[in-house]
């Protein structure tokens, strides 16, 4: 009889451990899903001087990293790439002017330029390890590991 | 909805509109490449569709979307002969997904629409690569399947769907809904209108009408540029539904 009311205690308190987690879970799901609302907000991907942080992705390709970035309509001559230590710098112009209107600019705004300082998951041994190149408007950069 | 309980959902009618037969409902959701948006975007404008109601809810972000000096909801229905095409570029919450999709479903019904048709990205690492864009479609009936084999589209098989889509498909199919999933190889991260051309290609043999896609086409990188900073927010709620997985395939199928 004593292990039985043993036994349903442990059951209620585990069933109320894990409400308990659950609610922290979601807790913190929803401060974080906050706190990415607020980072988009006060930190969008362009900036009144008309300039565009472009998307990116990075691939791990196991002995080289690969960068793939979205500049439609960049004027390629414009383009240049830097790095320093782990950071990847890219800047170019693009070949016109675009306006896009949003409430947070209104529609003043003409962007011009893209700008990308994007954290790489390694140290660039040396500029002579990058390789890039152009294909319809997105920038493929592999840079060598070794 | 079913359950007895008050929807979460309001939906405000400018016009009463009655689709012609067979009718359709396209269904424009952000999701991989932002196919299903660039999508139906492209066919309101192409197809002059008019706007003819708005579906507002609290699972959605606070936004109102002005338009031509009017504010919408972040909903959106059009509709022109027997299409209707139902566009939202910002979704709930992931836990609201499930509910919104549900609604879809309410929704399909109570217009009574035929066929649901959804649009989205199989995302393909060598996409740059890629000239020639496979689509393959899946439906929720065997009958389905076969009429649209009929027409030349091939059938996806094996594999997962992930997401509002898969969502939509196992709703669909719960409920002896027709439902239609138009599947196109795809940037994962970047907006895809080049893949958005091909899906509306693969729409058109279904429902049997001429789209011209040559402006997504023409105009790919300034729309990649319009549409980047809603791709930006999609790839968060992305990440939270674990899509990704549609490039492993399943162990048993």
């Amino acid at each position: 009889m004593g292990d039985s009311l043993d036994d349903d205690f442990v059951r209620r308190m585990e069933r109320i451990r894990r409400r308990l987690e659950e609610d922290i879970d979601r807790f913190i799901d929803e401060i974080e899903r906050e706190a990415s609302e607020i980072e988009s907000i006060v930190r969008p991907g362009y900036d009144l001087r008309g300039r565009i942080v472009p998307l990116y992705s990075i691939q791990d390709l196991g002995d080289a990293i690969k960068i793939l970035v979205d500049m439609p309509d960049l004027d390629e001559g414009s383009l240049n790439i830097d790095v320093e230590g782990n950071i990847l710098h890219i800047r170019g112009r693009m070949r016109r002017g675009v306006r896009i209107s949003s409430w947070t600019m209104g529609d003043n705004v003409e962007f011009s330029e893209y700008e990308a300082n994007i954290d790489l998951p390694i140290e660039v041994p040396s500029k002579s390890k990058i390789r890039s190149r152009l294909i319809r408007g997105f920038l493929e950069i592999i840079i060598y590991k070794y | 909805m079913s359950s007895g309980e008050p929807s979460r959902y309001i939906v405000d009618k400018y016009v009463d509109f009655a689709l012609e037969k067979p009718s359709y409902m396209v269904l424009g959701i952000p999701d991989t490449g932002l196919i299903g948006v660039i999508s139906t975007a492209h066919l309101i404008k192409k197809l002059s569709l008019r706007e003819v109601a708005g579906v507002d809810s609290s699972v959605f972000p606070p936004v109102a979307i002005v338009s031509g000096g009017r504010i919408r909801p972040p909903m959106r229905i059009f509709h022109g002969g027997n299409l209707m095409v139902v566009h939202t570029e910002v979704l709930p919450d992931v836990r609201f997904i499930g509910d919104l999709i549900s609604f879809i479903g309410d929704l399909a019904k109570s217009y009574g629409v035929d066929y649901i048709v959804s649009m989205t990205g199989i995302p393909a690492s060598n996409r740059l690569e890629l000239k020639d864009l496979k689509s393959y479609v899946i439906s929720t009936s065997e009958e389905l399947n076969n009429r649209l084999a009929g027409y030349g589209l091939t059938l996806f098989s094996n594999g997962y769907l992930i997401g509002p889509n898969a969502l939509l498909m196992k709703e669909a199919s719960r409920r002896g809904i027709n439902a239609i999933a138009i599947l196109t190889e795809s940037f994962a991260e970047f907006p895809d209108p080049e893949a958005s051309a091909r899906s509306i290609e693969v729409l058109s043999r279904i429902i049997d009408r001429n789209i011209d896609v040559k402006e997504l086409i023409e105009e790919g990188e300034l729309i990649r540029l319009r549409t980047k900073e809603h791709m930006r927010r999609v790839l968060k709620d992305m990440a939270s539904m674990k899509k990704g997985l549609e490039h492993t395939p399943p162990i048993y199928t």
